[in-house]
């Protein structure tokens, strides 16, 4: 077995600095979600580790995964598959097909026994023996624990490998289910997301990498440092949550000024992701910050959990008194009404819900007159 | 005769088995057969559902093309049900597709098909001048020669890419030569890469090729940068029956991350261009601001830019939609409108 190179070599190799290889560490040290100053760590590890050998296997998935994770940022997608990790397995970019690529699986197998991080991208059918989906003759289940019990850990990349996805949904024709109802005895952890976004992977992958152990889990295995808060928990259109202004219908003026989208369907409030800090495109964008209501793709069943554009039920506002529907009532009888009786509690509320009213359309008036 | 089996075939969405009955006196094939090997049925799944979700089960056919999938179902739901989307709609979904095509021929051409005829063993073997040469022969001859506005920088190589030198190729040479040494060839492994169909091409374009694959490997995602500016994420960007969700003016965020996306809404307002995709921000005529970062500012500031903004988005909706009619799939996915501001925002009921 050759030696394999540590991210250190693999960047000196190629001409990149010490200084850039730093920069990198310090940058993977907060993608990780690790405290600064654990940055000796990282550096340490990265000098001294092989890079990750990545079996990287496809079942009931539409590629919309393996697209997402060529699209990291930070570090952008080369480096990732050519300095920082040894992808030796992917349908979608290995250039091999066929028999010697199955062949290659099984030397890769042989050679990193124990040592390589399988990733697993999509569903596992099981209805008639597995036959919805078929890799080279065999079924993708009898494929999928073969190369598991041989791996270091498995990641279930995406809500296909995570909870099942969206052949899972009801009636769920080919029986389809999460890789962890198949696969035990080896750590998973989960990176659900239609799709996951791209920088989460990469965090996921190198803490694996670096450190050798997965990273601190919750209690549906997902990482904490990804999965820890509510879309809603981090979103910039909290204030208008907490304020009661919310948009009630596409068109309207609330949702052209940006208010809070729970009305119009927005599962933030019951979705685990990083949308919300770590954005797309590295902080670019989010679904809710482009507009659109959160699907909450990244939790469990959220295919069935629609129709995506109605509200959820009753998610108790922050006072704990009142539902979204009274927030603005509330507001509008204390502004209108004044009850001189709870002068210093209608203060306060004032304070925390400004008088809801959508702004004025001069123009509109201006024709309405013509 | 000999009967070959390619399963899986890579470097495509999805499952796929190829049989092939070959007559090895000629090389030619007899009969072939290829057949997709996994079978999801979303079709089934979808029956019996809110049509306003179907855009987001239809969407997760493929992840490669992205996007298409979602704007059909979206589509055929709202000629089924009679919607008209106003017009600003219609362009952000233009925008999307457009920009979809463009990164995905990327995509296909370089990582998922290109492999086929390059190689990057056959690369090592090029004189890195020579590769030089030909790329500077390709880029004068097929430059177009448009004259877009010069922040935008429309050439094929933009200025901070004046890489078709020599020292560029060696350089890319010499990673290629590292990846092939170390022996962790990664998604390079395993792959027939002596069959001599590889030396069709000269060494040269084999490592103009394999610069280009590695290059743009990081470059596809800027080209889908809108899908995340509208559609809020790529893949899978959000859609909803009867227009687009993205109302917010994009003038009123600040934000330096969003700063360089913004070509669209600072070509407003130059009066007739020669390829305008969009004149306002996104369906919004009277643009209310976002307010960015809560709760420095709770409120409204409303910003009417004067000429061509006139109503708001509600009230133009109906008439936009009754004025013009816009050809959903005629002869093709996408509508480009050109023309100056007034042409496209003139016509009203």
């Amino acid at each position: 077995m050759e030696k394999r190179m540590t991210m250190w070599e693999s960047f000196s190799s190629r001409g990149i600095s010490r200084r850039t290889f730093l920069k990198t560490c310090s940058a993977l040290t907060v993608l990780m979600g690790l405290p600064f100053t654990d940055y000796k760590k990282v550096v340490e590890a990265a000098t001294k580790q092989p890079l990750p050998v990545v079996v990287w296997l496809h079942g009931h998935e539409c590629t919309g995964c393996d697209e997402a994770f060529i699209r990291s940022q930070s570090p952008l997608a080369s480096d990732l598959l050519l300095n920082l990790i040894s992808l030796e397995y992917s349908d979608t970019l290995s250039a091999s097909s066929g028999e010697p690529f199955e062949k290659h699986l099984e030397s890769v197998i042989k050679q990193y026994d124990g040592k390589f991080i399988l990733a697993v991208e999509g569903g596992v059918p099981l209805a008639d023996q597995g036959i919805s989906c078929m890799i080279g003759g065999k079924p993708f289940v009898d494929i999928l624990k073969g190369v598991a019990q041989h791996a270091a850990a498995v990641i279930e990349y995406g809500s296909c490998a995570a909870w099942g996805g969206v052949q899972a949904a009801k009636p769920n024709p080919t029986g389809s289910v999460s890789v962890s109802k198949v696969v035990a005895g080896k750590p998973i952890i989960k990176v659900p997301g239609c799709p996951p976004i791209p920088e989460v992977m990469t965090g996921v992958v190198m803490h694996l990498a670096l450190f050798g152990q997965i990273p601190p889990l919750d209690s549906q295995g997902r990482p904490k440092q990804f999965f820890g808060n509510r879309i809603h928990d981090t979103c910039y259109r909290r204030a208008f949550f907490d304020a009661g202004m919310f948009a009630e219908r596409f068109d309207d003026a609330g949702s052209r000024a940006g208010w809070c989208l729970y009305k119009l369907g927005c599962r933030g409030p019951e979705t685990y992701n990083s949308c919300g800090n770590m954005r797309w495109w590295n902080g670019l964008s989010y679904p809710i910050q482009s507009g659109s209501p959160c699907i909450g793709c990244s939790s469990d069943g959220f295919w069935d959990n629609g129709p995506f554009m109605e509200r959820l039920p009753n998610i108790v506002t922050p006072n704990s008194l009142t539902n979204a529907d009274k927030v603005g009532a509330v507001a509008t009888i204390a502004a209108m009404v004044g009850v001189t009786a709870h002068a210093v509690a209608s203060s306060l509320q004032k304070a925390k819900y400004p008088p809801v009213e959508p702004p004025k359309d001069e123009e509109q008036e201006k024709e309405d007159k013509h | 005769m000999k009967r070959v089996v390619v399963d899986p075939v890579t470097r495509i969405e999805g499952h796929l088995r190829v049989e092939l009955t070959v007559d090895e006196t000629t090389g030619k094939v007899q009969d072939a057969l290829s057949s997709g090997t996994a079978w999801r049925g979303i079709e089934t799944i979808l029956k019996g559902r809110d049509p306003r979700d179907a855009w987001a089960f239809t969407q997760r056919f493929c992840g490669v093309c992205t996007t298409v999938h979602a704007l059909a179902s979206v589509r055929a739901v709202e000629d089924a049900l009679g919607i008209q989307i106003p017009k600003n709609a219609n362009y952000i979904r233009n925008i999307m597709a457009a920009s979809q095509a463009t990164q995905d021929h990327l995509v296909h051409f370089y990582h998922l098909h290109a492999l086929d005829w390059v190689s990057p063993v056959e690369a090592l073997k090029a004189d890195p001048v020579g590769t030089a040469s030909i790329q500077n022969a390709i880029l004068s001859k097929y430059d177009l020669g448009l004259s877009g506005p010069v922040e935008f920088d429309t050439g094929a190589y933009p200025k901070e890419f004046p890489r078709a030198t020599p020292s560029f190729f060696k350089a890319v040479q010499d990673k290629v030569k590292k990846l092939v040494e170390s022996g962790q060839l990664g998604i390079f492994a395993a792959h027939w890469w002596d069959h001599p169909d590889y030396r069709l091409l000269p060494p040269e374009v084999h490592l103009m090729a394999v610069a280009h694959y590695l290059t743009m490997l990081d470059r596809q995602r800027e080209l889908v940068a809108s899908h995340v500016v509208f559609g809020g994420k790529n893949p899978h960007p959000q859609y909803i029956v009867g227009g687009m969700p993205c109302a917010i003016s994009m003038n009123a965020r600040r934000s330096s991350a969003s700063q360089r996306y913004l070509a669209v809404t600072r070509m407003s307002g130059r009066g007739p261009l020669t390829s305008v995709v969009i004149h306002s921000p996104p369906s919004a005529v009277w643009s209310a601001s976002a307010v960015p970062s809560p709760p420095s500012a709770i409120g409204l500031r409303t910003i009417c830019a004067p000429g061509w903004a006139t109503s708001s988005a509600s009230r133009t909706m109906p008439q936009a939609s009754a004025a013009v009619r816009l050809p959903l799939n005629l002869s093709s996915a996408t509508t480009i409108f050109t023309g100056s501001p007034a042409s496209a925002h003139g016509r009203r009921a």
